[in-house]
Formats: structure tokens, C-alpha cells, sequence
């Protein structure tokens, strides 16, 4: 073909179209140059089209493709007449273009050539927008309307200056993943074009070409030197539709099965394409960042080591740098150059806007690097929030001091009247003493059994069912926020992650926080072993003091995007289904209730006889006491983990007191104080007992010495905290966190006196017991020690372990163990009030008692 | 995807027949999405087995496209946009025909048949990623 006369293949193709051909040469004497009135001459030399001659009111126009209805549309619209069409080779339809209009300086995309476009007239805005409303498409000017831009030049920056000032063509905006492209004028394959520049779905919209001339201007300041003519964009196959997945199939990244599941699971889970390969493992997160930076064409960068500009970072604050995960890094030109871990969409720009007109520029980085970037530049800052906020904020609410000059005052002073009675009046002193103990032991013992009592008595647990469970839509599901505080919990690290993965939660709606401390090389090590999935973050919390979990999770929280916060344990093994049971039960219980409580147990407790009886009492604790503390809607000291919490409610309550070395339990106090309610639910969290006998001392000493930290603080203003939780709650108080390490305390004085009666029969101790004090005493002995063992054995069967009962009946023993710890703990608030006592885990490695967790049974048709 | 396809494919795997094929790629099609690309995208068939495959049951001539040009203006008859959805490569203009290579048995070329009514199109059959190759030098004039 390409050997014969080129004329003789367009009157070919003339022919087959059913067309005639029209012979263009020499022009001046075929085309009437009248025409440009109809057809501007940017029109024509853009679809190639050109005008001849206008006879009984129709268009004669020449083309070298008749097939391009695009062309003869856009012409027919722009004219405003009905179209003849005739076939000429091209360079004669260039020519007779080029007779009507002369040279090319008519066009006026010339003028986005230049920074200094004039703003477009009435009579170009009247003529765009008839022209927009012929061609279908949106009409829209790019003037800024009172210092507002409508340009979002973060998204403008998805096609290059070049490419804007050669095509017409400028982003202007993107919402939900669809990007809006203003052109100058219509191009041919407008759509397919913007979508393969802006690598997304585009709405196309037309604007006077003087807005986009001036648009451009704005975005890209400095115009480059020299601009080459105009001419369509090749666009090879393998570049079209290149989506994402596309980018990542041609990379190798992923295989086209891959991409078909992850598009499977997006359906199912909802989320991006990329967030669901990444979490399912197929691409790791700079594989997504430099797959994302290549579909946008915007430039990649590993920013975790690079230190930003101070004046640039200053431009934006804190929170809003965390938020949408942007860093300044420079001003180069007066313009920012941002690091994005995504694109950064109209309402990120518009917060960005907030704080400086600067022109934007964004650098790709992967969400990781990200990370570590913002955690360097303001740890000194996180650190300080995580420590102080509450002790800033309610400093009455802070265990930072241990007493407060009142209770200095009150304390000493009933120290020294009681040595000064104990002095003069010895015997009656200690009467008294002992009628008052007796009375503390009587109603901590009857509060206790009634509470038990009731709760035996009913399904006091907010009821989450399977089918519940099963009706949840993962597409709707909210984030997750899981903090794991970790602190030389090496041996155990792999564990937590092994838990975690058994979650059945979306991934990519689990945002999991690992906690390790700067100084816990060796913890960071073994998580860093093994690939940490991209959910799981590993958060190095700065060395400073207090060194407790509390400070670690508020460190955490600092950093959290979940709508819920859990704490979990290293060693803890949750049930799968806890996080989806938790949503439901939020969703059912009313709006008071902003922490959801799951039941604690041990997998390991019948390794030996310190776990079953810690066993015991675990259950008691979980399955009984605390949905008999919630029914009664008393304030509910929470476990150490697996409670659940609403974080706007957490944050707005200043978190957990770094200096309170059981925050948990305090936590659950301000709960109740702001009005706020726990709900228990039936899901179980097994964690490991402890099992060496030092390690558990030094346990339960932390717990003591936080529970006395707990009373302290609340009771600071006892009058107040009466009016404000009533006077249920606060005999509750009293009983539950109050009596609980009093009565530890308390328990060894009286076994040691009832020891040496028995032993002795000694006469000052039967003075100190006269028969009324001693009747009482010996029912108060006999009652209480019923209803403890009684506690642990029904907890014991509730849960049931049938097989744990016996040991059960042994627990006066283990009041002892708790006596000896109560006692460290309370000593060692007097001279180390925040030293935080580190439970060792993992010592249950190769136990033959260790036993895999089971659930406690279904009871009520709760799941 | 049409049943002679089906046949083709039902022949290659045996023992299924034509009819349980072609409803087991349409259940596992997406919208817009052809029964032929669902047999290669799951690696039921590579390329040149279900173009032989094609060009049995139809017919036509196998066209290899291996390091094929096209001619540019070929694309006035057979629009890139068009080709590209088509699976079709436009290989020679020989008189009043036009010799098109199609990775499918029935392309969809109304549009090309209604703006050139005196033009013959004849199909030949070719692996499609022969045609989409040939189909990557094609820049838009």
C-alpha cells in the first residue's frame, strides 16, 4: 500500500465510506475562507478537521478520518451546523487549514504557553460554556472567588506542567477516587486520555481556556523554557486502563489470580485494592507506595531518615500532620513539598489550606517510612502528652502524688491520735480496733457474697449471638485499634502476633500497635524476626519516666485511628470472634456504655497448684463479681486486658494515669465517675498464669499497690465523690477496691493472733477479744472464710472447671500468698510509688499442665 | 463468547460439553468481560491453543502477528479505540477488503461496517496478545 500515490488511498477510503473526495489543492480556490467565523481555528486544527464552506445552511468539511465521530461531533457542536463531510489526504486538510487561519498564533492555547494569560472575556465565557453544553459536559471556571482556589494543586500535580500547558488539560479536584480534569477545549478521546494522565476515573469538565491558561499558572509557577508544539499523546495499549492492579501485574509484583482475589475480598471487606493485597501479604508497603507513586506519577521517596525543613513542618500542626500523615519537608520557590503516604484528596488540601496558601507538592512515601518520620520529629511531644496529660489536665485525678495535703493531713492525724489512745487507753484502743475491723469484714463479706449471689442468680452479661455475629457486614465495620505494651517480652512476642492473626477482624480494618520500649532491644529484635504484617505497627515508645504500661498505651493511643482501643496482653490468646462480638454489643448497649469488659482466664492452669488457684479466682473475678458490679451499675475496677473502649471517650477522659501502676482499674473508676458504664460481655481473653511464686508476689504487689493508688486518688475528695456517683457506687468502691487490699493487709494481724491464742491462750490477747468482740470475731471468721472459698468454688464451677474445685477449697492458702504480696506493694508505695513490678511471661513453656483455652461454655444463647 | 467458541473449548476439555462450557464462563465473567478472556485468564487455554481452537471451529485463516507493523492508516477504517476493545488488528487493505486479525470469533466492527459500507471485511483469527502487541506500534495519528 505505502507504495502508491498517497491521494489514491484517501479516495479509497473516500470510496468505501460512501464519501466523496475533495480535492483541497491548491486551496485558495476550494475553501472559503468566511468559514472561521463557524469553526474557530483551535477547533479545527485540533480534530483535524477542515471547514470548506457553508451552502444552504450546511457545513462542508474535509477530514482525513471519517470514522472519528468524536471530531465531527465536537465540529458540529462548535459550528452549530449539520455536517457534509468529504475525505482529503491530511497534509491537504492541514494546508487549507492553515489558508482559513493563517499560522497558529490564533489558537488560544497559546496563551497557556505563558504565565501571563489576561482573564477570559464575557464573550469567551458565553462561548465556552455554549460549547460545554453542546458537547454534554460540565461548564466550570477556575477563578479563585474570594482567596479561595478551586484548584486543588496536590491533585493538579498529577500531570506534569508540560503536559497541562501542551494538552489544555489541568486536575483540578478528586472526590471518592474519581478525579475532575478541566479541559480548555474538548479533545478528542478527552476521557480516555485525562483517565491515562490522571492514572483514575475522571469526571471531565470545560473551562475557558483562559481560567486553565491562568489555573496552570497558578499551580506550576515557573513555566518551562521552552514548550514543543502540541501533539497527541501516544498511548500504547499496555499503557491504557492502567489501573493499580495493572501496575502491579506489570511489575510482577502480584499475578492477575492474585488481583481477581483481592478484588473478591474488596467486595466482601471493602477498602482499596491496594490496602487488600497489602494485607493479604501479596505486596508489601513500598511495593504499594512505588506501585501508587508509578500509577500517579508522582515522585517516590523513602523519607524515614530525612530531616525536613523546621519552617516547613512549622507550617503545619501536630495533629493534622498526623492525621491525614503528610510531613512538610521543604519550601523551595514558595512551594511546599509535602510527603504523603496517600494521594492527598480536596478535603486534605482544604484542612492543609487552613494553614497556608503555599502551593503543594507531594512526594509518595510509604506509609511506614511515614510513620517513623512523624515519630522522630515529635517524640519529645508524644512523650510528654503521654505522661502528663491527665496529671495537666486533672491533677486530682493523677496518681503523681501518692496523698494530697488533705489526706496528709487526715491520715497522720488519725495516725497519731491512734498512738496517742493506743499510749493511754492500750487495751480499749485495740478493742476498738478489732470492733472496727470486725465491722469492715462483716460488710465486705456480705457485700461481696450478695453481689455474687446475684449475679448466680442471672445472665447478667450484655448477650451477643452467633447469628449477630454472622449479620455483621465487613464492608461496615469500623477500625480497630489493638494496643499490645511489651516490655522484655521476648520470649513471648511471637505469641501475641500468632493471637492476633487468629482475630477474625478485617486486617485492613485492624490498626494493632506493639509497644516496645526504646530501651527493649531484645523485644524489638524478636518481633522484627519474623515479617510483622502491615497491621501490626511496631511503636518504639522514647525512654523516659514513669516506664509503665499506662504510659506506653497513652504513647499508643497518641498514634490510634480506630473508632475502638483494646489492650491486650503479650502473652493473651483472645477469642477469634471478640472483636466482632464487641461491635455488636456496642452497637446494643445504650449510649452510656463506652467500654465493653471481656472475661479473663488462663490457658495454662492446671500447671500447678499456683495457677489453679489463681484459676480460681480469675473466675470469680470475671464470671461472677464483675456482671454482678455492672448489674448493680456499680463502678467496675477493669481487668488489665481486653477492655474495650470508645477512644473519643477514652482520650476525652485523658486516657490512663501513667503513674497508677493498675490504670486499668482507675480507668474504670473515672468511667463510672463521668457517668459513663461498663458492660461485660461473654468472650474470654486467655492469658497466662503466673506460675513461679516470686513472679506472682511480685504480681499481685503491683496490683495491691495500684488498688491503694486507686482509693487514694478517688478519695482525695470524699464528699465529692459521693455526689458524684452516689451512695451506691460508693459503698461499692469502698468494698471492691478499698476493702480488696485493706482486707489483704488486714488478714495476716489476725491470723497471726488467732495463731498464738491457739498456740498460747495468752491473757492480753483474750483482754483485746471481750466475749461480745470475740463472738462476733469468731462468726466473722467463720462466715468469711465460707463466703471466699464459696466465691472461688462457684466461679470455679461457673466457668466449668469441675476439675480446679478442690483446689478451690484450699484458697485460705492463697490469701496468705496475697497477704505477703499486699504487703510489698503497700510498702513499696512509700518509697517506690510508679516502680512498675515486671510480670515475667512465658514461663509456661513446655508445662505439661499447659492446656490449650477453651471457652467458657455458652450459656443463655449468648455466643 | 458464543457457542462456536464453547465447542472449541469444550473440544480441548474433554469431557465437558459445549454447552456446560459456555454457561460455566459466562457464570465466571464480569460484566463486559468475554467468555475467550476468561479461558486465558485462568489458564484454562494459553493464546495459541484457543486461537487454533478458533480458527477449526470458524474457518478462518490463523494469522501469526509475531513482529507485525500494522499500517498506520489502516486505523482510519479500524479506529485504535475500537481495535483495542475489539481485540482486532486491521492487516491489509487489498482492493475493496479489509483483512482483519481478531482474537475473538464474532469482534463487534458495526461501527466500522456502517461508516464504510462499501468496504469488505474479512476475519482471520490470531493469538491475542499477538494482536495486542501488533496493536502497541499503532500511535494515534
Amino acid at each position: 500500500m505505502s507504495d502508491r500515490p498517497r491521494d489514491s488511498f484517501y479516495r479509497r477510503v473516500a470510496a468505501h465510506a460512501a464519501l466523496p473526495y475533495l480535492e483541497l489543492d491548491p486551496p485558495e480556490g476550494a475553501v472559503d475562507p468566511a468559514v472561521a467565523a463557524r469553526v474557530p481555528g483551535w477547533a479545527a486544527r485540533a480534530y483535524a478537521v477542515a471547514p470548506v464552506r457553508v451552502r444552504e445552511g450546511r457545513l462542508l468539511v474535509a477530514t482525513s478520518r471519517p470514522a472519528d465521530d468524536r471530531a465531527l461531533a465536537a465540529i458540529r457542536g462548535i459550528s452549530g451546523l449539520d455536517l457534509d463531510v468529504a475525505v482529503a489526504p491530511p497534509d491537504a486538510v492541514e494546508r487549507a487549514i492553515a489558508h482559513v487561519y493563517g499560522g497558529p498564533g490564533e489558537n488560544p492555547l497559546e496563551a497557556l504557553r505563558g504565565a501571563a494569560a489576561a482573564p477570559a472575556s464575557d464573550e469567551e465565557v458565553a462561548r465556552v460554556r455554549r460549547l460545554a453544553e453542546s458537547l454534554g459536559l460540565p461548564f466550570v471556571r477556575l477563578e479563585p472567588a474570594e482567596s479561595v482556589d478551586p484548584v486543588n494543586a496536590a491533585v493538579a500535580q498529577r500531570v506534569s506542567a508540560r503536559t497541562a500547558r501542551r494538552l489544555g488539560l489541568l486536575p483540578v479536584a478528586a472526590d471518592g477516587g474519581v478525579v475532575t480534569v478541566v479541559l480548555a477545549e474538548p479533545l478528542p478521546h478527552g476521557e480516555r486520555l485525562a483517565e491515562e494522565l490522571v492514572r483514575a476515573p475522571v469526571r471531565l469538565a470545560l473551562a475557558p481556556p483562559a481560567d486553565v491558561a491562568r489555573a496552570i499558572a497558578r499551580v506550576f509557577p515557573t513555566a518551562p523554557a521552552a514548550v514543543p508544539p502540541r501533539t497527541a499523546v501516544p498511548l500504547t495499549p499496555r499503557e491504557r486502563d492502567r489501573r493499580l492492579g495493572e501496575v502491579l501485574v506489570e511489575t510482577g509484583l502480584v499475578g492477575r489470580d492474585a488481583i481477581a482475589e483481592a478484588l473478591r475480598i474488596q467486595e466482601r471487606t471493602g477498602g482499596r485494592i491496594g490496602e487488600v493485597l497489602l494485607h493479604a501479604g501479596l505486596i508489601s508497603e513500598e511495593d504499594l507506595a512505588a506501585s501508587l507513586a508509578a500509577q500517579l506519577r508522582i515522585p517516590l521517596a523513602d523519607v524515614s531518615a530525612l530531616k525536613p525543613e523546621p519552617s516547613a513542618v512549622a507550617l503545619l500542626p501536630e495533629p493534622l500532620i498526623r492525621r491525614l500523615r503528610v510531613v512538610p519537608l521543604a519550601i523551595h520557590e514558595h512551594v511546599l513539598y509535602l510527603a504523603a503516604a496517600d494521594p492527598l484528596e480536596d478535603r486534605d488540601v482544604a484542612a492543609i489550606r487552613g494553614h497556608t496558601q503555599l502551593p503543594i507538592r507531594t512526594v509518595l512515601t510509604s506509609r511506614r517510612a511515614l510513620e517513623t518520620l512523624i515519630q522522630r520529629l515529635f517524640a519529645d511531644r508524644y512523650t510528654q502528652v503521654a505522661t502528663a496529660e491527665l496529671l495537666n489536665r486533672s491533677p486530682e485525678e493523677s496518681a503523681y502524688r501518692t496523698l494530697s495535703r488533705g489526706q496528709k493531713i487526715v491520715f497522720g492525724g488519725a495516725a497519731v491520735l491512734f498512738l496517742l489512745f493506743l499510749v493511754r487507753y492500750p487495751v480499749s484502743t485495740l478493742v476498738a480496733f478489732n470492733i472496727g475491723s470486725i465491722l469492715f469484714y462483716g460488710g465486705f463479706s456480705l457485700y461481696k457474697f450478695k453481689v455474687i449471689y446475684d449475679a448466680l442468680e442471672h445472665e447478667l452479661e450484655l448477650p451477643v449471638t452467633r447469628d449477630e455475629i454472622e449479620a455483621l457486614d465487613d464492608r461496615d465495620l469500623p477500625m480497630y485499634t489493638v494496643l499490645v505494651p511489651l516490655y522484655r517480652e521476648a520470649a513471648v512476642a511471637r505469641r501475641i502476633v500468632r493471637a492476633l492473626a487468629r482475630l477474625d477482624y478485617p486486617r485492613a480494618k485492624l490498626d494493632v500497635k506493639l509497644l516496645v520500649e526504646e530501651d527493649d532491644e531484645e523485644t524489638r529484635a524478636a518481633l522484627e524476626a519474623g515479617d510483622l504484617p502491615p497491621h501490626l505497627r511496631l511503636v518504639v515508645v522514647p525512654d523516659s519516666l514513669p516506664k509503665t504500661k499506662p504510659k506506653a498505651c497513652n504513647y499508643g493511643l497518641i498514634h490510634a485511628e480506630g473508632k475502638y482501643v483494646v489492650i491486650y496482653d503479650a502473652e493473651d490468646r483472645p477469642e477469634p470472634d471478640q472483636l466482632k462480638k464487641a461491635v455488636v454489643a456496642f452497637a446494643k448497649a445504650g449510649e452510656r456504655v463506652v467500654c465493653i469488659q471481656c472475661k479473663l482466664n488462663y490457658y495454662n492452669r492446671n500447671q500447678n497448684l499456683l495457677t489453679r488457684w489463681f484459676t480460681s479466682e480469675y473466675s470469680s473475678w470475671f464470671d461472677l463479681l464483675m456482671p454482678g458490679l455492672d448489674a448493680a451499675d456499680s463502678p467496675i475496677p477493669l481487668g488489665g486486658t481486653s477492655n474495650h473502649i470508645l477512644r473519643e471517650k477514652l482520650v476525652e477522659l485523658g486516657a490512663w494515669d501513667p503513674f497508677n501502676v493498675t490504670e486499668d482499674a482507675d480507668l474504670g473508676i473515672r468511667l463510672h465517675k463521668a457517668g459513663y458504664k461498663t458492660a461485660i460481655i461473654d468472650s474470654t481473653t486467655f492469658e497466662e498464669a503466673n506460675s513461679d511464686l516470686y513472679n506472682w508476689i511480685r504480681q499481685r504487689s503491683r496490683w495491691v499497690k495500684g488498688y491503694i493508688q486507686t482509693w487514694l486518688v478517688h478519695m482525695r475528695h470524699p464528699l465529692r465523690l459521693y455526689r458524684q456517683i452516689g451512695f451506691r457506687s460508693f459503698v461499692s468502691f469502698q468494698f471492691v477496691v478499698g476493702g480488696t487490699f485493706f482486707a489483704f493487709l488486714l488478714n495476716p494481724v489476725y491470723w497471726v493472733l488467732t495463731t498464738l491464742w491457739l498456740l498460747t491462750h495468752a491473757g492480753v490477747i483474750r483482754e483485746l477479744f471481750p466475749s461480745f468482740v470475740y463472738y462476733a470475731a469468731a462468726l466473722g471468721l467463720y462466715v468469711g472464710n465460707f463466703v471466699f472459698t464459696y466465691v472461688n468454688v462457684v466461679g470455679t464451677i461457673r466457668r466449668g472447671y469441675h476439675d480446679l474445685v478442690k483446689w478451690a477449697l484450699l484458697s485460705p492458702i492463697y490469701w496468705g500468698l496475697m497477704s505477703i504480696g499486699a504487703w510489698k506493694g503497700f510498702l513499696q508505695l512509700i518509697y517506690r510509688p510508679f516502680y512498675w513490678e515486671k510480670t515475667v511471661h512465658g514461663l509456661d513453656h513446655g508445662e505439661p499442665g499447659t492446656v490449650e483455652p477453651v471457652p467458657a461454655p455458652a450459656r443463655g444463647g449468648a455466643a | 463468547m458464543n457457542a462456536r467458541t464453547a465447542t472449541a473449548a469444550g473440544e480441548r476439555v474433554r469431557p465437558l460439553q459445549a454447552d456446560a462450557v459456555l454457561e460455566l464462563l459466562r457464570r465466571h465473567a464480569r460484566p463486559g468481560e468475554r467468555g475467550e478472556d476468561v479461558l486465558l485468564d485462568r489458564g484454562l487455554l494459553d493464546e495459541h491453543e484457543l486461537a487454533l481452537a478458533l480458527a477449526t471451529a470458524s474457518g478462518r485463516e490463523l494469522v501469526g502477528l509475531r513482529g507485525f507493523v500494522p499500517d498506520a492508516r489502516l486505523f482510519l477504517y479500524v479506529p485504535v479505540a475500537t481495535a483495542l476493545v475489539e481485540r482486532v488488528c486491521p492487516l491489509v487493505l487489498a482492493g475493496d477488503t479489509l483483512k482483519v486479525a481478531s482474537a475473538y470469533l464474532d469482534p463487534d466492527l458495526s461501527a466500522v461496517e456502517a461508516r464504510f459500507p462499501n468496504l469488505a471485511l474479512e476475519l482471520a483469527v490470531s493469538p491475542r496478545g499477538e494482536i495486542l502487541a501488533a496493536l502497541a506500534h499503532a500511535a494515534p495519528r
